[in-house]
Parts: structure tokens; C-alpha cells; sequence
């Protein structure tokens, strides 16, 4: 019992440096942000990048560009602060276990980066092709659109995986068969399978362009 | 009524050397440069100034070109050139601000009362399409706006949204908010000129400026026709960039236009021109399918825009056949509407906010489409007033979502 009590007691210093880290880091992390905001307010920063800047809002919309950076200081701060403190903790702790998982903390938040922006992407890629897809009449749009989620989404958690460093080559492997083996059925499906339904979707289009186009009798713009 | 003599000479004041009265902006690159191009402006310049010069006597005119346009090989006192670099665009509004900025300030410089911008395809550089536009400015307005000769299926972006949305929110009835050409005078070169400075829009609204800038405005019926060359260009991108522009401009300009109600109608010069033939009647089965396709597969994107009532509409609306195939003028409006709000809020990325609004519009266009079928070029234009009208009356809807957007969702 006091062996235990005195391992707990060896961790309170480091603990307490942590907390403090992070409190540190979060105050300066927000006084930094609100300077950024003043100052971006200031300029104008929104008024001024406008077009150039719609880029990356496209990927976070109910953000403007100076709400984005304003956040990433924030959070970067508060990031370093994190790890500012595991490293005072990890130099008051005299535990092998301790000090390997403090080490495998980095990965942890890579991985986790990893799957936030993956599933970011995955999402704003499958509206994109299925929004893009109706606009150019493809009867298929929502498969593609799941096809292409579904790729990113495999992608992600491949990475995520080799990024925490489980499973080792398997991991590895067995993505590349599922990669592979994706596009090998859709290429068999089309090749083969949907044979009959390509054919009769090239004979629709080949029939509607002999047609008068709708598009030639009416001017949008 | 003022009459022509009664528009103030340079010559009859003390103006600097150079002074101009009226000029003639030719607002972005003339086709593709080369020298058989070059002597075809020429010519067709040269003559156009001579018949301006019968039908504004006394007045000192002068056409303002791009600078790389091959106009500067016969510079002189009638052609004046300006800087522009912007050519490379697509669609003609996306080219012309900066051309209308350096146009202006030009004019500015050169002390002109009076500046009439033309598109860079030379639809309207002829001398009666040039003296409609500059009328209303020797009669002391300060914007003069074309109405064109359309058919009832040409201009269809600009009948569905751009009017209608622009006329409700700014209370000017306006029939072509976007222009290709349109004149200016007074404090509107002013104001032109400036906007380069203050900020680079996109698009450039002459409407919208000058209800801004409290111009006195008037409509000409001009004979001009502009050819649209939509090969390789996509009707999404196009929707995207102009009802996106025209949403920005909203954004811009709400605590003017919340103020606004109804519309006042503005005075027009000229006789309406006939339009060229009668089109023939279009199939709008392969619109009704656009929409379908988009009713299939969007719902997810449409039901974080729309409110569950225009939701229950639209689902009314797919189940209806082909003949029957009607998208009322309110639902239109607010759909309009609120895309418009979603826009500001940010709701989705914009493009894909845009890129959604495509099967919808297909969708109005199938339904005046089918409704116009049957009826000539002025009863469809009777259509598009009925539009316009329903877009007013929904307009307290739509400011009431803009301002309270959570609170108010019907």
C-alpha cells in the first residue's frame, strides 16, 4: 500500500506540471488569438482575400478565412502546451510504461488528425462528385459518390492504421488487396457484368445527339 | 425637355486639352487581335463616329479600346486606350470590371460628361444603338440601362433569377441588371472609377451601383443583340458565378435593401424592337429528368437549405407528370430565397450551395418552358413581370429568415 501511495505521490509533481503546462498555454494560446482576431479585424483580412480565400473556406464554409486562422493559433498553442506538459511529465516519471506511452502519444494524435481531415475529405469529395454528377446527368451519381466516400474513407483508416503502427504489414497489405480488388470488380462489373447497360447508355447518348438539343433551343444566359 | 444641344461641349467650357464629351468604351479585348481585325474596327470605328458625329453635333466623341487590342497603332484624339489584362476569361462579365474601371477612370481623366461602356463582341457598336444608350444621360441622367430584343427562351438566368431577385431586393425595375452595355454620367463615372480602389468585385452590377449610389436611372429599348456562345461552358458554372455574385451583392447591401419595399418602375426611352422570329415550341422532357435526377439524389444537400414546407413542394412537384409539370412563382421565389440565405450563412461550401441550385432552376425553366409554349414574346414577357411580381410579395419572407434564420423556418 504505501508502495503504491508513493508512485502515486512520484507522479503528482509531473501531473501538476502538465495541468500547469496547459493552462499556461491555453491563456496565451487565447491572448494570441484574440490579438489575431483584433488585428485581422483591423485590416480587413476577410474583405481583402475574398475570392482567394474561397478556396479554403470551401472545406470549412461556416468559417470565414480570418475565423480559420484565428482557430489554428488557438489550437496550436494549445497543441504545444500539450506537449510542453507530457514532456515535464515524462521527466518527472521514472516508469518504462509511462515513458512508452507518453511516446506513443504523438502517433495517437497524429492518427487522430489523420481521421478527422480523412472524414473531412471523404465527405466533401462525395458531395462534391454526386452534386457534379447530377449536374451532368449521370443516372449513377449516388454510386459514385458512395464509391469515391467509401475509397477515401479505406484510404483514411489505412493510414490511420500504419500510423499507429498496428498491424504492421498486414495492414498494408490487406489494403492493398481491398484497393485493388475495388477497382479490379468495378472493372469486371463495367467490363462484364454491366456490359448490356454501357452499351445501351452509349446508344441513349449516341440517340440523344442526333435529336435537336433542348440546350440549342434555349439560352440561359 | 432638354434636348441634345442643351448637353454641355467641351469645347463650350474651358476644358483641358483632350477633353472628351461622350466616350465610348469598348470593355474588354476585341476578339483576336491581328491586322485584318485591326482595319475591320478601324472601318467600322471611323464609321460609327461619323454617323454620331451627324446625330450629336458640336460634340467631341472618342472610343477608348484596350491598350492591346491594336488600337494603339492609330491613337489620336478619337481613340484612346487603357490598360487591361484581364482577358483571358470565360464568360464576359467576369472580364468587364476591370475594363468598366479603367474605362471610367479614363473618362474621369478626360473630363467626359458622359461614357457608354460596350461589350467587347461589338453587338451594340453601331451609332443607334450608341446614341439610345447616351440619350437619357444628356437629359441628365446618370445610368442608362438597355432592355434587348430577347425571345421568350433567350436570357432565361436572367428572367428566373437575376431580375426578378434583383428587382425585389433593390426596388428599381430594372429588366437587365447585368448588362453587356449600359451608359453613365455624372457622379456614376465617379463612382465607377472609384470601385476599382475601394474593392475588386467579381462581377460589376450597374443596377445595383446605381441604386446604391442613388443614380437617376431610365431604361433604352436598344436593337443590339448579343450572341452567347455557350460551347464549352457550363450552365452550373455560369449559375454559380453570377446568382453567386448576385448573393454576395446581397450580403453586401442588406441594411439597404431591408429597407426597400415594393419597386418603382423607371423611365423608358425608345420603342420596344421586334424580336427576331418566333421560336419554336421545346421539349422540356429532358429538364423534368434533370430536376427528377436532382430530387433523387440532393434531397440531403436541398434539405439543409430549404425549410421543410418548399421541401414538401418540390416532393409534390416530382410525383406531378410531364403536362402538368408546374413550379409555382412563389416556391420559385423562395427557393431563390433561400439559397440566397445559405449562401450568406455559409451553410454548405458554396459551390456546392450553387452547383445544387442547378436542377431547381432546370426545373423553373421547364415549367415556364411548357407555360410560354403556347403564347408570343410579349405575353411571356407578361410571364416574367408575374415572376417578378411574386418574388415582392415574398420578400418579408426572406427578410425574416435573413435576420432571424433560426428562429423563423417554416
Amino acid at each position: 500500500m504505501a508502495r503504491v501511495i508513493t508512485k502515486i505521490a512520484t507522479l503528482v509533481p509531473g501531473l501538476l506540471a502538465l495541468v500547469l503546462a496547459v493552462i499556461l498555454f491555453t491563456l496565451i494560446a487565447w491572448l494570441l488569438a484574440w490579438v489575431a482576431k483584433r488585428i485581422l479585424a483591423a485590416v480587413k483580412f476577410d474583405e481583402r482575400t475574398g475570392k482567394r480565400a474561397s478556396a479554403l473556406s470551401e472545406w470549412a464554409p461556416s468559417s470565414t478565412p480570418s475565423t480559420l486562422i484565428v482557430r489554428t493559433i488557438f489550437w496550436g498553442c494549445f497543441v504545444v502546451g500539450v506537449l510542453v506538459g507530457l514532456t515535464a511529465f515524462d521527466a518527472s516519471s521514472t516508469s518504462l510504461l509511462a515513458a512508452y506511452l507518453l511516446g506513443y502519444m504523438p502517433r495517437i494524435v497524429g492518427a487522430l488528425v489523420l481521421l478527422f481531415a480523412g472524414t473531412i475529405m471523404a465527405r466533401f469529395l462525395s458531395r462534391s462528385v454526386l452534386i457534379g454528377a447530377v449536374n451532368l446527368n449521370l443516372q449513377y451519381a449516388r454510386l459514385l459518390a458512395t464509391g469515391v466516400k467509401w475509397l477515401v474513407l479505406v484510404l483514411t483508416a489505412a493510414m490511420v492504421l500504419d500510423h499507429l503502427a498496428v498491424g504492421g504489414a498486414i495492414v498494408e497489405l490487406a489494403f492493398g488487396i481491398l484497393f485493388g480488388g475495388i477497382v479490379l470488380a468495378l472493372a469486371l462489373a463495367v467490363g462484364l457484368g454491366s456490359r448490356e447497360l454501357v452499351t445501351r447508355s452509349l446508344e441513349r447518348e449516341a440517340s440523344r445527339a442526333a435529336e435537336p438539343a433542348v440546350s440549342e433551343q434555349l439560352h440561359h444566359f | 425637355m432638354a434636348t441634345v444641344n442643351s448637353f454641355e461641349t467641351a469645347s463650350g467650357r474651358a476644358a483641358a486639352a483632350g477633353a472628351v464629351d461622350l466616350l465610348i468604351g469598348i470593355s474588354g479585348m476585341i476578339g483576336v487581335s491581328g491586322a485584318a481585325r485591326d482595319e475591320e474596327f478601324r472601318a467600322r470605328s471611323a464609321k460609327c463616329l461619323q454617323s454620331l458625329a451627324l446625330g450629336l453635333p458640336g460634340l467631341r466623341i472618342a472610343v477608348a479600346c484596350p491598350a492591346a487590342s491594336g488600337a494603339e497603332s492609330f491613337a489620336d484624339s478619337e481613340f484612346l486606350t487603357y490598360e487591361f489584362s484581364d482577358g483571358a476569361a470565360a464568360l464576359p462579365w467576369l472580364a468587364a470590371p476591370a475594363a468598366y474601371r479603367s474605362i471610367a477612370k479614363l473618362a474621369e481623366s478626360r473630363q467626359a460628361r458622359a461614357c457608354v461602356m460596350l461589350s467587347a463582341d461589338l453587338g451594340a457598336f453601331d451609332a443607334r444603338s450608341i446614341l439610345d444608350l447616351a440619350r437619357p444621360l444628356m437629359e441628365a441622367r446618370t445610368l442608362s440601362l438597355p432592355i434587348y430584343p430577347t425571345g421568350k427562351y433567350e436570357g432565361l438566368l436572367n428572367c428566373g433569377v437575376l431580375y426578378p431577385f434583383a428587382r425585389a431586393l433593390f426596388g428599381k425595375q430594372v429588366r437587365y441588371p447585368l448588362p453587356l452595355d449600359f451608359g453613365i454620367g455624372g457622379g456614376m463615372i465617379a463612382r465607377l472609377a472609384a470601385e476599382g480602389s475601394r474593392q475588386q468585385a467579381a462581377v460589376v452590377w450597374p443596377s445595383i451601383e446605381g441604386s446604391l449610389g442613388d443614380a437617376s436611372m431610365a431604361q433604352v429599348y436598344v436593337g443590339a443583340r448579343h450572341v452567347a456562345h455557350s460551347e464549352g461552358i457550363d450552365l452550373s458554372t455560369v449559375l454559380g458565378s453570377l446568382a453567386g455574385s448576385l448573393f454576395e451583392e446581397a450580403e453586401k447591401t442588406a441594411a439597404v435593401w431591408q429597407r426597400v419595399r415594393a419597386s418603382q418602375a423607371l423611365p423608358v426611352f425608345g420603342t420596344p424592337e421586334a424580336t427576331i422570329g418566333e421560336s419554336e415550341a421545346v421539349d422540356v422532357r429532358p429538364l423534368i429528368e434533370s430536376f427528377h435526377l436532382g430530387w433523387r439524389n440532393l434531397q440531403e444537400v436541398w434539405g439543409l437549405v430549404l425549410p421543410p414546407v418548399t421541401l414538401l413542394e418540390l416532393k409534390r412537384l416530382s410525383r406531378l407528370p410531364a403536362e402538368q409539370f408546374r413550379l409555382p412563382d412563389g416556391v420559385w421565389a423562395r427557393v431563390v430565397y433561400d439559397f440566397a440565405l445559405a449562401h450568406r450563412l455559409r451553410t454548405i461550401s458554396r459551390n456546392h450551395l450553387l452547383g445544387a441550385l442547378t436542377p431547381l432552376y432546370l426545373a423553373w425553366v421547364a415549367s415556364y418552358a411548357a407555360e410560354v409554349r403556347d403564347v408570343d414574346a410579349a405575353a411571356a414577357e407578361l410571364r416574367i413581370e408575374r415572376l417578378a411580381s411574386a418574388f415582392e410579395e415574398a420578400k418579408p419572407y426572406f427578410v425574416s429568415r435573413w435576420r432571424w434564420p433560426d428562429r423563423f423556418n417554416p
